[in-house]
């Protein structure tokens, strides 16, 4: 066991490897460069000292951009290892600073929509199971689909369309009310809570499909198989049939899913923090990499890079502990 | 031996036993074959296909689509790009009105060079004309003089310098005292008692000249002494008029001062030096090169009087009043309250009236009649009087209507009909009016700008639906239903292009891995992984924006973007053919293949990959949605397919930038993500009904 992880922990460095340096190369190669536009904006300001070649050349020099793609890359690497991921052009400020600032609010959105999705989509998946051809089975299966087939960003938009504007309840974007500063702790927790609702049934409607057509799968699955049939056969009332031989060993996959995705509660939901303004992790990238900001969009890429192969790795071995038929070698 | 496929057998068989059963009356015995249909792999696929209902509402949403995007455009009678215009009263500024402040220019005669420099600085030399009353002011450049000679109010001509004509000369003035503490008095000179302390106390107290008696004194001082020149004594002999103190003092004082000009009374008079003393002479224009006015003239019959008219005109405004242009006799003649031109041998008809006041169309044309401009002169001249800046008149305008024109193409015959904007009249052909209201405003500028309400051709921005465009029209003019029409072409397109695309790479990558195993197998997956673990949607983003700043056309971004989403999902594919691949190697056909020595190609292509395809068929079903959602998404984001380029994505996201548009105009954007969203769907529904149909042994 732990030489499978460790010698799978090995492979995941070399393919970490391989993504940041193609994510490097296409930051490398923006055709507008962040530098360039801050040399423009330097030579041009009061009592400029120099013109805009020489910021050019000193902001170049300064940020590792005069080194070519390769060594460039390598420096990048040396300082990102001893944890130095410098300072972020548009954030002004260390890298890690502006990811501890944001990280904790796309840490909330994420657990609070994946507990969500796990209430509701593991019983719904089951009943489902359970009642196969069934009209509750079509409907789930409808609503599956529907959620999966959702546009992020239309949905944010019905839902602010919705919500905020015909009933007026939640504000339209943003982390907090206008009178947020006047508010007690408490009132300023509600009020931060209050706007992360709509990005929160966004992400819980979107997400909700996939885990419950899998936990249907997974049911029927397990509903076919012969130690169902001996159950029942013993005259097992049909409760105890469902939820407690059938709904553990449905348990094995789920459990294994679920591990696997703890990791990607991290990185942020990009595209519904862009469209609600939530300032976590995946808006503040968004506008990085908008801006061509390399150190932050380098971190933000290999955090994210990091938790996807952590993500496999515990759903490997999760399945290996759970389920004791699975012998790894 | 022929080959024949099992189907082909079956068929024969059941063809021969229909034959042999033909006419009698067979009895149908229980273990009888015939009583079990056998059916094609395929049909049986279809049949569990079309028993699922949600399969086939997906199918049927799916062939609308198809008809939709791909069909209905060839019906539909307007394009993506087609911009539509309105016809709509607008109230808009269509005429501002200004007293004319800067003098314009008008050539005289453009045979006489005169440096740009002088000619640039008229405006300047006449304001300081008027403010010190000065009729001539000469204007030296390069050590040549120019006359600038004012003619009568508001028109200036500008000349070269004629002829001088003496008009007086004199000696030079004469030393009558000087003044160093006290007054001493020159040689030869004898001052009275009177006249000594007069001028002591002049200089005193700073003045420059004192008379006394008949004579008059000039001072001129430095810091330490005084001179005193008598005016008396200079000795001035004019050529006609009587003598004038004031002239002589402004002379003398233009010789103490070194200067070769001095102006008296408004005009000027050059200074020269003779053997004598001096002599002044009167400056006279010889050739007029430029006429300078604040006039400008409204014509009674709203005709553009002709350039030449116009400065001919203003040129005998204040002298000889008959002029002649283009063969036409005019004389201007002054009347009560105004300037009038008169055509000379008609003189009942004024032809055009000079005025200051301009009355110009937006364009700067001057298009109104003279009618209109007096009435917008008397409104003006009213609030102007009572200090208000925005009034409200009633003037009489021509009626307008929008109507529709038919023209017919020559060549091909075809009739084409379109709305034009035309003024009404009644039988006889004469052009209705309607009453207006006018609505007047001064600016910031000093303009008077009238704004009314007319007719305008614009384009229809954020139409409703209406007939003429069901789903209305977007912040472009352009009819809504057909760029969701060419949208959904666009997501169907990209769907499919990508989907093939990353179908192929990955079979052939999950095919080589999977058959060949080893090394190969190794490295082909370590790629996977790491293709596998790229971030998406960041990477996506990033391409996107570096498009945008390369300003990559609308054409070749789609095909990049077809291209950049197939290369990061082929992965996925890859992963399971290796797999399918894997466990299908270790069967007995395959190892019956082997056995009976088939090529390793025909191996792989006739009995391996047939056996993916079902798994295949169902994932490429699958991810079209997938791909779908993530065009539509990434031109939401503004980073996909671009303007003008219809997609669903950025239909959307030109309505959604600010949340006034995405309350104001939901009409447009729900239908739009609905269309997404039943795209997805029926993709999903028609993917789950083959996954069922493909592998039955979910059923229980």
């Amino acid at each position: 066991m732990t030489k499978y992880i460790i010698k799978r922990l090995l492979i995941s460095v070399v393919i970490l490897f391989c993504v940041m340096l193609i994510v490097y190369a296409l930051m490398y190669s923006m055709p507008t460069k962040f530098t360039e536009q801050m040399a423009r904006e330097l030579s041009k300001g009061q009592g400029a000292t120099k013109n805009y070649e020489d910021w050019l050349a000193q902001l170049n020099a300064q940020y590792g951009m005069d080194k070519g793609l390769i060594p460039g890359y390598f420096t990048w690497l040396k300082s990102a290892v001893k944890g130095d991921f410098g300072d972020s052009w548009k954030y002004n400020m260390p890298v890690t600073q502006k990811f501890h600032e944001t990280v904790w609010y796309s840490f909330a959105l994420g657990l609070v929509s994946f507990i969500f999705e796990v209430i509701i989509a593991i019983p719904l998946g089951v009943l489902a199971a359970k009642k196969q051809y069934s009209i509750t089975d079509y409907t789930v299966t409808v609503v599956a689909l529907v959620g999966i087939s959702m546009p992020t960003f239309f949905l944010a938009t019905v839902l602010k369309l919705v919500f905020s504007v015909k009933l007026g309840w939640f504000d339209l974007s943003g982390m907090i009310s206008r009178n947020y500063y006047n508010l007690s702790p408490a009132g300023q927790f509600f009020d931060v809570a209050k706007h992360f609702v709509l990005p929160c049934i966004t992400l819980t409607v979107i997400s909700i499909g996939s885990l419950m057509r899998y936990t249907r799968t997974n049911t029927l699955e397990v509903l076919n198989a012969d130690y169902i049939r001996t159950a029942r056969a013993k005259g097992l009332p049909e409760k105890k049939v469902i939820n407690y031989h059938a709904f553990r060993n449905t348990l094995v996959p789920l459990v294994t899913i679920l591990g696997g995705s703890l990791p990607g509660l991290f990185s942020g939901a990009l595209i519904t923090e862009t469209l609600f303004a939530i300032e976590g992790i995946g808006y503040a990238d968004y506008h990085a990499m908008v801006a061509g900001d390399i150190p932050f969009t380098m971190f933000y890429l290999a955090f994210v890079a990091i938790l996807t192969l952590l993500g496999n790795l515990i759903a490997d071995i999760l399945y290996a502990v759970v389920d004791p038929r699975v012998r790894i070698s | 031996m022929e080959k024949k496929s099992f189907n082909e057998v079956l068929k024969e068989k059941e063809a021969a036993e229909a034959k042999q059963n033909a006419g009698a009356n067979h009895e149908m015995t229980l273990d009888d074959a015939a009583r079990v249909k056998v059916l094609s792999p395929g049909r049986l696929v279809f049949k569990r296909f079309i028993r699922n209902k949600l399969a086939i509402v997906g199918t049927a949403i799916l062939a609308f689509m198809f008809l939709f995007a791909f069909v209905g455009p060839l019906f539909y009678p307007y394009g993506q790009k087609d911009v539509f215009k309105k016809y709509e009263g607008l109230q808009k500024t269509f005429a501002t009105a200004q007293e004319r402040t800067e003098y314009a220019t008008f050539t005289y005669d453009s045979s006489i060079e005169i440096p740009s420099r002088v000619r640039n600085s008229i405006n300047s030399e006449i304001s300081k004309m008027e403010a010190q009353e000065l009729r001539q002011e000469v204007i030296a450049d390069d050590g040549v003089s120019y006359l600038l000679e004012k003619e009568g109010d508001y028109v200036y001509t500008l000349s070269t310098v004629g002829d001088a004509e003496v008009y007086v000369t004199f000696a030079a003035p004469a030393v009558a005292a000087n003044y160093i503490k006290s007054v001493v008095p020159a040689p030869g000179v004898e001052l009275s008692k009177q006249a000594t302390d007069a001028i002591a106390a002049a200089i005193e107290s700073g003045e420059t000249a004192v008379s006394v008696g008949d004579d008059e004194f000039l001072i001129v001082s430095d810091n330490k002494k005084s001179v005193v020149y008598s005016v008396k004594n200079s000795n001035f002999n004019f050529t006609d008029a009587a003598a004038d103190a004031e002239f002589e003092a402004a002379a003398i004082n233009a010789v103490l001062a070194e200067q070769s000009v001095f102006v008296y009374n408004g005009n000027v008079y050059t200074l020269s030096q003779t053997d004598s003393g001096y002599s002044a002479s009167t400056v006279a224009p010889q050739d007029t090169a430029y006429v300078y006015s604040l006039y400008s003239f409204d014509t009674y019959d709203a005709s553009q009087p002709s350039d030449r008219f116009k400065v001919e005109a203003l040129y005998h405004a204040y002298g000889e009043p008959d002029f002649t242009v283009d063969g036409v006799n005019y004389t201007v003649a002054h009347e009560d309250d105004q300037t009038v031109v008169y055509n000379a041998d008609n003189m009942s008809e004024p032809y055009a009236m000079f005025t200051t006041f301009i009355v110009r169309d937006q364009l700067g044309n001057d298009s109104y009649d003279l009618a209109f401009k007096t009435a917008a002169q008397e409104q003006i001249l009213a609030m102007q009087e009572q200090n208000i800046k925005t009034a409200t008149y009633t003037y009489s305008l021509p009626a307008q209507q929008a109507e529709v024109e038919e023209t017919t193409n020559e060549e091909t015959g075809e009739v084409t009909s379109h709305e034009v904007i035309t003024y009404i009249t009644d039988e006889n052909g004469n052009v209705q009016y309607e009453d207006k209201t006018i609505t007047v405003e001064l600016d910031l500028d000093q303009r008077y700008n009238l704004r009314w309400e007319q007719l305008t051709h614009q384009v229809d921005r954020y139409s409703g639906p209406t007939s003429d465009h069901v789903f209305g029209t977007d912040g472009d003019g352009m009819d809504l239903l057909a760029r969701m029409m060419y949208g959904g072409r666009v997501s169907l397109i990209v769907g499919f292009v990508v989907v093939f695309l990353e179908t192929i790479l990955g079979v052939i990558m999950g095919g080589i891995a999977g058959y060949f195993g080893g090394w190969v197998d190794n490295l082909i997956m370590r790629l996977v992984d790491v293709f596998y673990c790229i971030p998406s949607t960041p990477i996506l983003i990033i391409l996107g924006s570096m498009m945008d700043k390369l300003k990559v056309d609308p054409y070749v971004r789609l095909f990049y973007l077809m291209a950049i989403l197939g290369i990061l999902g082929w992965a996925g594919i890859a992963r399971l053919v290796r797999g399918q691949i894997l466990s299908l190697r270790e069967q007995e056909f395959m190892v019956a293949t082997e056995a009976t020595g088939v090529k390793v190609s025909k191996r792989i292509f006739r009995h391996l990959l047939p056996n993916v395809m079902p798994q295949l068929i169902v994932n490429m079903t699958a991810s079209l949605g997938g791909v779908i959602l993530t065009e539509s998404t990434l031109s939401f984001l503004g980073l996909g397919v671009r303007h003008p380029l219809a997609t669903w994505g950025t239909m959307i996201n030109s309505v959604t930038a600010t949340n006034e548009d995405m309350i104001r105009y939901t009409y447009i954007w729900i239908p739009v993500g609905l269309l997404i969203c039943l795209t997805v769907i029926a993709f999903n529904f028609v993917g789950d009904g083959l996954r069922d149909a493909f592998d039955p042994k979910m059923k229980r």
